[in-house]
């Protein structure tokens, strides 16, 4: 028992691992015991917690950010020849 | 509202978007501006189909998500999800965490999540971010990025997301697992700890 536990604390890959399956399911009893243990002793998988919240809502926002400043631009050249196909479709 | 379509207008207005979506799937120019192409190609072709039950963005991107399936199908790149996993947990795993004979894998100094500030939540709201989160994605492995942008980005059902690109529930979560720590390590030494 006292290896399992400490198993657990000490797992924060399993504990990741949990929380980012917590954000879209709900976890069994025996994984949310496990969770919420081994984040009583760990600050650094709260932390990954948050930080996945925020990731979640910047690729949300993505998509707007990139429609009114697009990083890459298509060459000109690339865009006449779109142009040109689109011109030349009946 | 019914939406109508300006196909005079879509390069001047969806080609930049479209390019810089498409480069975030298949990471390389060239196949990207072909994708772009092909799919104002075939909208054109198809708009006498539109029914104006989404917008002309919507509808645009729709396209190019189905031209990328395509491409990624016809590659056969999305097989053999399971192999690629197995060959590189190991290899993956001590990037992160603490490993070896008898070892809780658990954080190590330099890859465990430090503070990214109170006001973490309103440094995404600057353009120069999105620059960065846009190299994050391009610097993972495809065949994560490619089901991390389908989940995260474009909100597609996780059932779904197993079906098109072949894979069981355990490998889909070891993906999204992977994905989020390499995200989250990129950004945190790319953006949160520069500013």
């Amino acid at each position: 028992m006292a290896g399992k536990i400490q198993h657990i604390i000490h797992n924060c890959k399993e504990a990741t691992h949990l929380s980012l399956q917590k954000e879209e399911r709900a976890l069994s009893i025996k994984e949310t015991f496990q969770l919420r243990l081994h984040l009583m002793y760990c600050d650094a998988c709260k932390q990954f917690i948050k930080q996945s919240a925020i990731i979640n809502k910047a690729m949300l926002q993505i998509k707007d950010a990139i429609l009114q400043h697009p990083p890459q631009k298509l060459s000109q050249e690339v865009k006449d020849n779109i142009q040109q196909q689109l011109n030349d479709l009946p | 509202m019914l939406h109508t379509l300006e196909p005079a207008q879509w390069l001047k207005r969806y080609g930049d978007y479209l390019f810089n979506i498409a480069l975030l799937k298949v990471s390389h120019t060239e196949q990207a501006e072909d994708l772009v192409q092909e799919s104002f190609l075939s909208a054109y072709k198809a708009r006498e189909g539109f029914k104006g039950g989404s917008t002309e963005k919507t509808w645009l991107t729709s396209i190019l998500n189905n031209k990328i399936i395509d491409f990624y199908r016809k590659k056969g790149s999305q097989k053999n999800a399971q192999t690629y996993l197995i060959e590189t947990e190991a290899s993956f795993t001590e990037q992160f965490f603490a490993t070896g004979e008898g070892v809780i894998p658990h954080w190590v100094e330099h890859t465990a999540p430090s503070d990214w500030g109170s006001q973490a939540d309103q440094k995404i709201n600057q353009q120069e971010f999105y620059k960065i989160l846009q190299f994050c994605i391009q610097k993972m492995p495809s065949k994560l990025s490619s089901v991390f942008i389908a989940k995260f980005m474009d909100e597609e059902e996780t059932d779904i997301i197993c079906k098109e690109f072949e894979l069981s529930s355990s490998n889909y979560w070891v993906i999204i697992h992977r994905a989020k720590l390499l995200m989250r390590s990129c950004l945190e030494k790319n953006w949160f700890k520069q500013l």
